[in-house]
């Protein structure tokens, strides 16, 4: 095994290093066949540790297929992604990714807790430890007593905490999300929003969030990345100087708010 | 919630049913409607049945048919799990070896039935034989199907979580391929009850079968036994038959099919 040359440790350097790079990373299906087809053109852009990123776009622009290859599941065709200085070969053991798709991640045949217990035994966390950490973390996420319960006798949204648990349980350094809210109602998706603020600020972690809402992407956000549609380049990246912590009530009648909303909408729906 | 739908009326109603057609049985035989000579009254084939319940005869029929159905489907099931799993996650032997499961799959298992006679004669053996081969190749491509039948979000899911090896295999894979498996068990239990009847009856191996052919031939007045070992049979059937089902029913009671039976039921 090569160690690569940028050890980056929480300790040394200056703490600016990215824990997320992405440079001209290519990704194209079918290569060599006649209906060969480019998802992703050119995307670069830089997550820094602690920072939480959203990744917005046009339908069908190819957001999905940024997430797989951000998350080490797909291979780019060219360019690179490195994860806290490493290049990507594998999905990387401090790296989580919560899919939208809650009823299928969690694996309907194992309780509540065997789910969230599943990442610990991978880490190799004593049976003892690992019965305090999924109390823990569930209740993190604001999940009391349902550990003994099967994912699919909860709710959407409790079942989406506990895939949030899950992902949180073996303390990864950072969070990939894929249109996590998009599969539940209106109320719950306010309420995850703001969870998954509390847990970041809480755990000081660093998110990527993909998602097709651009008022959640704003609203969450410390900048927001614009993909153009397919295939992908970065239309811009956005910054957003809303002053945390937010609330869904301030927040979104902030006149920058308003503001931000406008400029990305004009950006996703120029095309 | 109506009448019909209470517990007690159901099971009232499936009673009166067998109730009905039993005494149809007896109004036909003694109106002599039905050939006396191929058909014992309800009356007699129930008393026969009752005495044959008291002999040990009957009971080491029975031990000799559930002892060949048992270590056949327990030979034939286990090697095709394995197999199956194997093949399931090895994409190069499914594509080779696949062609040669699908043709084995469409012998008829009664064609090699004389073969295995000659091999084995009318023993134990012959029948564990044709019942492992016959349950083989269906459960076998069962597996298959279900070892390769892993949703795409649980495989995500799965690498995403970095399950390898056996942790993975127990976690993902084997919950994934259960129910396509329970349902190549449960068809294997009926299948295999009906080979071993099968075995015994032309093959002449010990057991409920070769009750039936040697009342047959003992003439008419051994009529009612050979009708009492035929309802034997067809009890075991139903008991195999739900046995498995509840077995299912117990082992994935997680499985989206029987949630909604569990609600259904509640």
């Amino acid at each position: 095994m090569s160690h690569p040359a940028v050890t980056p440790t929480s300790h040394s350097g200056t703490g600016t290093e990215p824990v997320l790079s992405v440079r001209a990373l290519q990704k194209a299906y079918n290569v060599g066949k006649p209906n060969e087809r480019l998802a992703i053109a050119d995307v670069t852009f830089d997550v820094a540790k602690g920072e939480f990123v959203c990744v917005v776009g046009p339908s069908g622009a190819g957001k999905t297929t940024l997430l797989r290859c951000l998350s080490g599941l797909l291979a780019p065709t060219s360019g690179e992604v490195r994860f806290e200085g490493a290049p990507l070969q594998e999905v990387p053991a401090r790296l989580s990714v919560v899919f939208q798709d809650y009823s299928r991640s969690l694996m309907p045949w194992l309780t509540v807790n065997r789910n969230v217990a599943l990442p610990l035994k991978v880490a190799g966390v004593a049976k003892r430890q690992r019965e305090d950490r999924i109390a823990e973390v569930l209740h993190a996420v604001g999940l009391g007593d349902v550990g003994r319960n099967y994912p699919w006798q909860l709710s959407g949204g409790m079942q989406q905490r506990v895939a949030i648990a899950r992902a949180l349980a073996h303390q990864p350094d950072m969070l990939l999300m894929d249109e996590p809210f998009a599969s539940v109602d209106a109320q719950t998706r306010f309420d995850l929003e703001d969870l998954i603020l509390k847990v970041r600020s809480d755990l000081d972690i660093t998110v990527v969030l993909v998602t097709h809402d651009i008022d959640e992407a704003v609203y969450l956000a410390d900048r927001v990345v614009v993909l153009s549609g397919a295939p992908s380049r970065v239309e811009e990246i956005v910054p957003v100087p809303l002053g945390r912590p937010r609330n869904q009530l301030v927040t979104r009648s902030e006149e920058t708010f308003a503001q931000l909303r406008r400029h990305l909408m004009e950006l996703v729906t120029a095309h | 919630m109506t009448i019909v739908d209470t517990g007690w009326f159901r099971i009232g109603a499936r009673v009166l049913v067998v109730a009905a057609l039993l005494a149809g049985w007896q109004y036909l035989s003694a109106a002599e409607i039905l050939d006396t000579t191929s058909f014992p009254s309800m009356t007699a084939t129930m008393a026969e049945a009752g005495r044959q319940l008291q002999s040990a005869d009957l009971w080491l029929a029975v031990w000799e048919t559930v002892r060949g159905w048992g270590l056949g489907l327990l030979i034939g099931c286990s090697l095709a799990i394995v197999v199956g799993t194997l093949l399931g996650l090895n994409r190069f032997a499914y594509l080779s070896v696949i062609p040669v499961i699908e043709f084995l799959k469409t012998v008829p298992v009664i064609a090699i039935l004389p073969l295995a006679i000659v091999v084995w004669g009318a023993t134990l053996d012959m029948k564990v034989f044709l019942v492992a081969f016959g349950v083989f190749w269906p459960l076998t491509i069962q597996t298959i199907y279900g070892v390769r039948a892993v949703d795409p979000v649980v495989r995500d899911t799965a690498a995403v979580l970095r399950l390898r090896g056996l942790r993975k295999f127990l976690n993902v894979t084997l919950p994934s391929a259960a129910p396509f498996i329970a349902t190549g068990l449960r068809v294997a239990a009926a299948v295999g009850l009906i080979l071993t009847i099968i075995a015994e009856l032309i093959g002449g191996a010990p057991g409920l079968g070769l009750s039936i052919l040697t009342s047959v031939n003992a003439g008419p007045s051994r009529l009612p036994a050979t009708y009492a070992f035929i309802l034997f049979t067809g009890v075991a059937g139903v008991l195999v038959t739900s046995a498995f089902a509840y077995l299912e029913q117990r082992l994935l009671h997680w499985h989206e099919s029987q949630r909604n039976a569990a609600a259904k039921a509640a």
